[in-house]
């Protein structure tokens, strides 16, 4: 029990491990963002209340945190440094989106909330250039 | 058909939207949907027919012997079976009720906006009330009917206009999608089963049914209720799988929260869809509330013997009642702790999947006793569906945890 306790929480010590954790978690970020500006495409439609967009974008910022958090929490292995800067940089950006489309939300500033959301598509290509990196 | 008659199927309604379609079913579902769209949706018709079949058993036994199957596999296997049995059963239950419980404060935050952790207590004193005051029948049959809400999803499948094509292969190509692999393939499909063939909904059924007062006369009812019930559970089921293939995948969206269960849904039907599925989530989860109250107050009263039943006084099954509202309470307080009830559902699903053999032995041994049943035992077409069903259910149990470790509950 003890063991598999210890597998579950054991952080990635090689280059490969280290790696697969950065794609992961980078593919986390698209899917977070991915719902946010599905959310948002959503209430442009005048297809969801404020009031649930504004529950699903909560979740996405807070998600996004944590993912961020635990990905930052990690020793990069030695010559990962570069990586581990490109992937909380992206993070970054992602959480600060997220955050500013969650204000908006709870302000009840729907305009803003459809407008920021669109501007996702570019945070989105942002994720992708990312994972080729990472990938190569 | 008379409306009693009409009414008399809300019991399999109830469990199939209720026990079948529980949150554990409504996150598990659109997760699998967003990650291997329809390809582990042969899991689901088996564990349709699995828990079809184990249920049937179950009303048929509660029938003829006028006793539930736990009560029956304790006497049949012994007090130490029964008490694994019932240890086991008490965890999973116990953090299933902590998790639907929180599926209905989950419905309430959909509409207003409010942390779901303001509307737990809200939901605990709703639950209690409805249980003190309404009659098991009038419970049954307003959630089985308002969980009817849950076909929202069905509907939302043809409002995508998918690519049916599309949707048939993945339905019929049994492996992983292009980058995932087999050992999470197999972990999510036991996690399927988990979630369906919780046992929960056989002690239900059955005890439901001892309520009920079922009869050798009833059988029609029993397994009317069987064949309605549960396929309209698996209907629900891959409905969500197939709207999270349409919506999601295409667009690399994983599933965390039952906010994310909805959106395509939102996506397919606007406001109308959203408000029939915030609808049929708070049936569903106070469906499963009850189903896992009721079924944990069951399990320990039928083991030490006491008086049960929601259809008695409380005065009069005063332990049943004290165990079920100390349940309530104490799955309140879990909720309030912040414990994410998302993952503790997919873990508790895990573990019931572990269990399930614990559950169908002792009412497949009963099913063929001739002195118990008499000329109602079992036929050859439930002996072969049970043994083959619990055959699998002994792999999964092995295999369970192993995988949960390796997979790292599913995240790889």
């Amino acid at each position: 029990m003890t063991a598999a306790l210890w597998y579950l929480v054991w952080p990635p010590r090689t280059q490969a491990g280290y790696t697969h954790q950065a794609q992961q978690t980078i593919g986390k970020f698209r899917s977070q963002v991915a719902t946010a500006r599905l959310w948002g495409r959503e209430l442009d439609r005048d297809h969801t209340f404020l009031a649930t967009a504004s529950v699903g974008l909560d979740e996405m910022e807070t998600d996004a945190t944590n993912t961020l958090d635990q990905f930052a929490a990690y020793q990069p292995p030695a010559g990962q440094e570069p990586m581990r800067t490109e992937v909380t940089t992206l993070g970054d950006a992602v959480v600060t989106d997220l955050g500013e489309l969650r204000i908006a939300a709870r302000q009840g500033r729907t305009a803003t909330v459809v407008r920021k959301a669109k501007r996702l598509g570019d945070l989105l290509d942002r994720i992708d250039t990312t994972t080729s990196d990472v990938s190569s | 058909m008379s409306t009693s008659k009409l009414f008399s199927f809300t019991l399999g309604t109830l469990s199939a939207i209720g026990g079948f379609i529980d949150i554990g079913d409504l996150v598990a579902d659109a997760l699998v949907g967003a990650r291997f769209g329809l390809r582990l949706a042969w899991v689901t018709v088996l564990a349709v027919v699995g828990i079809m079949c184990y249920a049937e058993m179950s009303g048929r036994i509660a029938a003829v012997t006028k006793r539930p199957a736990f009560d029956l596999a304790r006497s049949r296997l012994g007090p130490r079976y029964g008490l694994v049995a019932l240890v086991g059963a008490f965890l999973v239950t116990g953090l299933l009720v902590m998790a639907e419980l929180s599926g209905i404060a989950f419905s309430f935050q959909l509409l207003t906006d409010i942390s779901y952790l303001f509307w737990v207590p809200v939901a605990g004193l709703v639950v209690a009330l409805f249980l003190w005051a309404l009659p098991f029948e009038i419970l049954e049959r307003i959630y089985g009917i308002v969980g009817l809400s849950m076909l929202v999803f069905v509907v939302a499948v043809w409002q995508l206009h998918p690519d049916w094509g599309h949707l048939w292969h993945s339905a019929t190509t049994p492996s992983p999608t292009p980058g995932e692999t087999w050992p999470i393939y197999a972990f999510l499909g036991i996690t399927l089963v988990g979630a369906q063939m919780t046992p929960y909904e056989m002690f239900f059924f059955s005890s439901g049914g001892v309520e009920h007062g079922w009869g050798p006369r009833s059988f029609a009812e029993m397994r009317t209720n069987v064949i309605v019930g549960f396929p309209l559970g698996g209907l629900l089921a891959i409905a969500i799988q197939a709207v999270a293939l349409v919506v999601f995948y295409p667009a690399g969206i994983q599933v965390e929260h039952i906010t994310q269960t909805v959106l395509p849904v939102v996506v397919a039907l606007g406001k109308v869809g959203l408000a029939f599925a915030a609808v049929g989530i708070f049936a569903a989860t106070f469906g499963a509330t009850m189903e896992t109250l009721f079924a944990t107050g069951y399990d320990i009263a039928q083991y030490f013997g006491w008086s049960y039943g929601k259809l008695q006084p409380p005065a009069q099954a005063a332990r049943f009642t004290a165990v079920t509202a100390s349940l309530l309470f104490v799955s309140v307080a879990l909720a309030l702790t912040t414990l994410n009830p998302i993952q503790v559902t997919i873990v508790a699903v895990v573990f019931s999947a572990m269990l399930l053999p614990l559950a169908f032995l002792p009412v497949l041994l009963v099913a063929n006793d001739h002195v118990v049943m008499g000329q109602y035992r079992n036929g050859k077409l439930s002996n072969a569906i049970g043994v083959v069903t619990l055959g699998v259910s002994c792999l999964i149990s092995v295999a369970a945890p192993v995988l949960l470790v390796y997979t790292r509950g599913g995240s790889g």
